[in-house]
């Protein structure tokens, strides 16, 4: 099957299917090493999954293990008992079940405190442990029965091999403590030098952020301030968090991030585009992948012209300012009520262009020159009035 | 083209493995962005998981396998919503938010490359909801018109339209004019 066939192919070139449909991007592509590493592991686990059903035992506590998703995994895995998570490690560390340690805690920090000078960016999803990583996930509801949640069997075309059994409970051992403890002593079984002193902080979670440009329009050389809001899932204000103004020339592959502030206690934020002499869109981002709309701001040349006799006509210069070369400057007389073109031209380098017209005999006329719209400026014009002799 | 993919994986075969994925897993991100938001990565890579953990026990071609891989993703998305709704989390602060703004710009430079695709899927997530996913299972996913009608519960002829339309709707959004940022 071709994945665009049949009565797709008339969209083949809409803006909206190509993007949709465009290549992968590296973030996209980012978890290869994390999905191959399921895919090893999961090998292994068939073949003990097997022999355990040959056996008569373990199988399913296995199959559960597996069927963690990743963020009840994740959240959850604490609730494990550390065998059932030692098991679930080696798989689902891939969709984030953190290592089994000593001391189960409800509260996890997710952040690299070994040798990683930079830290990346941080993915939600993979969070894979390691001696150099502790992660912590805070969640406000540790039911140990919510930790078998075991999503239906989607795939209708598959035996579906493991189900969720509730006989692999937690043991006294290593039964989670049921209140988070917001300043967790977290201690990793493997400790790393130096030892993490995590400190946690329950920033809310930016959700949406949201654009509103002072102005759609500008005069070429201007700017416009740019307006966003970050806000939690509820609505909340998030403040003190950082925000980008990203912005891409109409016809350029390129987006620049041209200005950067922090929230205020409102959640708001002004950011001021650079100096503008060609239309671009506009848009902010913040963490979390946040992206907001883009909203485009079109550049408003400004034209003028200077009327000069020279015998029996008028030389006419036309000055724009944000017009560029080769753009086309239309003359215009106004007759009978009705504007007619009188001639053409392109500007030139200095952004400007020269016309030549009658002196009238009798009674003024009246002119206008106007500066056609282009992919970088809306159009501009101006008027002038050619008097008598 | 995926079949041989498809195959050697089921035979425990990385390289056929690491083929469907990279052919897949961007055309499932998306399809889950549009479907759920957030938490997307998440269901993915537990899509992921269900996957390799059953794939021995899969028949089927690679067409097959697309529509079980959107299958599985669309039930565990639907999970994911209706805990979300009942569970709630506190999520700490990014560790990167508050990061040196030196290391800033490379970081959003990877991510204005995605602005495209990105601001696409915002439009097609503001469709009506049954409309957004058939875009989304038909033109991200790339399922044809008939499984897609099956996985849904709707006949092909509705698929079809209901997709036109959509695809016709964001076609004429005003963001969209002679392009997409």
């Amino acid at each position: 099957m071709s994945p665009h066939d049949d009565d797709l192919g008339r969209w083949q070139d809409d803006p909206v299917f190509r993007a949709l449909t465009g290549p992968a991007s590296g973030d996209e592509l980012a978890g290869e090493a994390e999905a191959l590493a399921a895919f090893r592991a999961a090998v292994p686990l068939r073949s003990r999954r097997q022999y355990a059903g040959r056996l008569g035992i373990g199988g399913s506590a296995l199959g559960i293990a597996i069927a963690l998703s990743g963020g009840v995994a994740a959240a959850y895995s604490g609730s494990l008992p550390t065998p059932v998570q030692r098991v679930t490690y080696d798989v689902g560390s891939w969709a984030g079940v953190p290592a089994p340690q000593h001391h189960h805690h409800k509260l996890l920090v997710a952040g690299d405190h070994g040798s990683s000078p930079t830290p990346t960016a941080s993915r939600s999803t993979f969070i894979t442990p390691s001696p150099h990583t502790v992660s912590v996930i805070a969640t406000l509801t540790p039911s140990p029965a919510s930790s078998w949640h075991h999503s239906a069997a989607a795939g209708s075309k598959v035996k579906s091999r493991s189900k969720a059994s509730r006989s692999a409970s937690p043991t006294a051992s290593s039964t989670p403590t049921a209140t988070p403890t917001p300043t967790p002593a977290v201690t990793p079984t493997t400790t790393p030098t130096p030892t993490p002193t995590p400190t946690v902080t329950a920033a809310p979670l930016p959700a949406s952020i949201t654009i509103t440009l002072g102005s759609s329009r500008v005069t070429s050389g201007g700017t416009v301030s740019v307006l966003g809001h970050l806000a939690t899932s509820t609505g909340a204000p998030v403040a003190s968090t950082r925000v980008w103004l990203l912005e891409r020339i109409t016809g350029e592959d390129a987006v620049t991030q041209v200005a950067m502030g922090l929230t205020g206690a409102d959640g708001s934020i002004t950011l001021t585009s650079p100096v503008l002499s060609h239309n671009a869109r506009f848009r902010l981002a913040a963490a979390h992948r946040l992206r907001s709309a883009s909203l485009g701001v079109v550049v408003v040349p400004t034209v003028s012209a200077g009327v000069t006799a020279q015998g029996t006509s008028y030389s006419v210069r036309v000055s724009t300012s944000g017009g560029n070369a080769g753009d086309t400057v239309a003359l215009e007389q106004r007759s009978n009520g009705r504007w007619q073109q009188v001639s053409t031209a392109a500007l030139d380098g200095s952004g400007g262009a020269t016309f030549s017209v009658p002196i009238p005999p009798k009674h003024d006329v009246h002119y206008r020159v106007i500066l056609s719209r282009t992919q970088a400026h809306a159009s501009a014009q101006a008027s002038f009035v050619a008097p008598p002799e | 083209m995926l079949d041989d993919a498809l195959r050697r994986a089921r035979s425990g075969d990385e390289s056929g493995f690491l083929e469907l994925w990279r052919a897949l897993q961007p055309r499932l991100l998306r399809y889950l962005r549009v479907h759920n938001g957030e938490g997307f990565e998440d269901i993915a890579a537990e899509t992921w998981l269900q996957i390799v953990r059953d794939l021995p026990n899969f028949i089927g071609t690679a067409d097959g396998f697309r529509g079980w891989l959107f299958t599985i993703a669309r039930h565990r998305a639907i999970d994911a919503s209706r805990a979300r709704a009942t569970r709630p989390v506190i999520a700490l602060a990014d560790v990167n938010a508050g990061g040196p703004a030196a290391s800033a710009p490379s970081a959003e430079n990877v991510a204005m490359e995605r602005l495209s695709t990105d601001q696409a899927l915002s439009m097609v997530a503001t469709l009506p909801a049954e409309q957004a996913e058939l875009v989304a299972l038909r033109v991200i996913a790339g399922l044809d018109v008939s499984a897609v009608a099956e996985m849904v519960g709707k006949t092909p002829g509705a698929v079809r339209v209901s997709v036109h339309r959509g695809l016709r709707a964001l076609s004429r959004d005003p963001r969209i004019q002679s392009e997409v940022i």
